[in-house]
């Protein structure tokens, strides 16, 4: 089982904190040059020392993902620094709009799907010819499983990572036969800075907690194991795929069961 | 060595994807139960390992008999003490027949093989897997459990059912620590992929024209998806159906 990215180079947005911070992490420990990128400077110098400090190379380049020429100037700096781009994870995103959708400004939604859908297109069309010229590489493309569910009040964020799932298979189909894979990685509710204000509070952990088939919430780390899959050879003959990390949580609905099996009063 | 010191049963292990995990298993260190009911491709696969200075035993069972699976997962225990992971990959491809022509025969064997045989193999490997304090099974699918093909009517079912079943199982006992998962293979090539492209029209190399990443996968392209499902790298990956396919039912 060989998850090593020993002499690879990993592109990954977002990566000032969270998920995308966690993969850095994690890709590093797995033996990748790492590129990072976000809007905040001061959080991608944190974890590019805690990358060196554990024996690794990462460079740290301040980008704005809804301005092309911002990431254009992401990869150049990469490739500069690189030379190559071996494994490119699109994972910035806006938090939520948590709104029903009568109440969601157009103006907020345009500005969630230019961060989470225009931003990717972004990405995937500066890095792209580079990746498809060298015939290899793999792509993961951090969607949600909210993309998937029709959860009251996530309209927006729902329909940027539907949008992200539907991406995540067209450009599979049309990078496939130049060798490069792309596959998405779709995390359930995750315990990370985002969704501090549900996880610091002990009884709204628990409640969701209970219904994850695990029992536990996943933390940013569980999607290392992932990442790692998806980045590796070992994952060769997979590409087009929605990779959920929940626990299960998608493949169950409690509610139907207990319609359908509840027992007949006596 | 992510499987030092654990245990693996793998069923159909003497040919293709099956015996590719075996070997996999045991090159990271497992001990492995191959079972399968073809007793020469079975010891075969014992001796790869052996030749490579893995540990692995034979264990002849017949998918269709209950007491066939209930000793296979007990032989697996006596002999190396415990259960830590399963891959319920014997499969069946059945005849080519829709649902009209499809026989009581045929159906009866190819859900028996591929579905319930699967569903037996997990009543008796939990019950090990929860003295060892969890682990993971990977119940083979195929491509063919998540949409259909022409005459697939007794394998497509099976295959879509495994899914199912793979996700009840994945609910019940996530809740213990064990994780459940689908493994949908492609056109893979192995033995079962050969008779199944002799007498159509579509001759393998044009089927690589198909997919995606332009080639059939490996049995050790499998191999590894399974590992990684039955490691702790996936610890939060749990009723997941796993397509291994190069890309190909991306394409409508």
């Amino acid at each position: 089982m060989d998850l090593s990215l020993k002499g690879k180079t990993a592109l990954i947005t977002g990566s000032g904190r969270g998920i995308g911070a966690a993969l850095a992490l994690g890709m590093s420990q797995a033996g990748a040059n790492i590129v990072l990128a976000s809007r905040n400077q001061t959080q991608l110098d944190e974890v590019r020392t805690r990358i060196e400090a554990a024996g690794g190379s990462a460079i740290a380049v301040a980008t704005d993902m809804s301005d092309p020429a911002s990431v254009k100037s992401l990869v150049q700096r990469a490739l500069d620094n690189y030379r190559h781009i071996d494994i490119l994870v699109s994972n910035a995103a806006a938090s939520s709009i948590i709104a029903p959708l009568i109440d969601v400004p157009l103006a907020g939604w345009r500005a969630l799907q230019a961060v989470n859908v225009e931003g990717t297109i972004s990405l995937l069309q500066a890095a792209g010819p580079h990746m498809l010229k060298r015939g290899s590489g793999s792509v993961i493309i951090v969607s949600s499983t909210l993309g998937m569910n029709g959860n009251p009040n996530s309209s927006a964020y729902g329909a940027s990572k539907a949008a992200l799932n539907h991406l995540t298979r067209t450009v599979a189909a049309e990078w496939g036969p130049s060798g490069v894979r792309v596959n998405g990685l779709l995390p359930g509710p995750t315990a990370t800075e985002r969704v501090k204000a549900v996880t610091d509070d002990p009884a709204k952990y628990r409640a969701i907690a209970a219904l994850m088939p695990l029992g536990r919430w996943p933390s940013a780390e569980d999607m290392i194991g992932p990442a790692l899959f998806l980045a590796s050879e070992a994952s060769a003959f997979i590409t087009g795929q929605l990779l959920i990390v929940d626990g299960g949580l998608s493949a169950v609905c409690r509610e139907a069961g207990q319609a359908v099996m509840a027992k007949p009063a006596a | 060595m992510q499987f030092e010191n654990k245990v693996a049963l793998v069923t159909g292990g003497a040919s293709g994807i099956g015996r590719a995990t075996a070997i996999a298993f045991a090159r990271e260190g497992a001990h492995v139960l191959v079972a399968d009911i073809a007793e020469e491709g079975g010891r075969e696969t014992v001796q790869m390992i052996a030749d490579k200075g893995g540990e692995a035993e034979f264990f002849r069972a017949d998918m269709l008999k209950h007491d066939d699976i209930r000793n296979m997962v007990a032989h697996a225990v006596t002999r190396f003490g415990r259960l830590d992971c399963a891959f319920n990959n014997a499969g069946h491809r059945g005849g080519s027949t829709n649902a009209v022509d499809c026989t009581e025969e045929e159906w009866d064997m190819v859900l028996g093989l591929n579905l319930k045989a699967v569903w037996l193999c997990m009543k008796y490997e939990i019950p090990e897997l929860l003295k060892a304090g969890g682990g993971a099974i990977v119940n083979t699918s195929s491509g063919l459990g998540n949409f259909a093909a022409p005459l697939t009517n007794s394998y497509s079912t099976s295959k879509h059912a495994v899914v199912g079943l793979t996700r009840a199982a994945a609910v019940d006992f996530g809740p213990k620590n064990i994780r459940v998962n689908a493994l949908l293979p492609g056109a893979t090539d192995t033995p079962m992929l050969a008779p199944a492209a002799k007498g159509s029209n579509l001759k393998i190399q044009d089927m690589a024209q198909r997919i995606p990443l332009r080639r059939l996968g490996t049995a050790e392209d499998q191999a590894e998806a399974v590992l990684w499902l039955c490691s702790d790298r996936s610890a939060f990956v749990s009723g997941l159906s796993l397509i291994s396919d190069g890309g190909l039912s991306v394409l409508r």
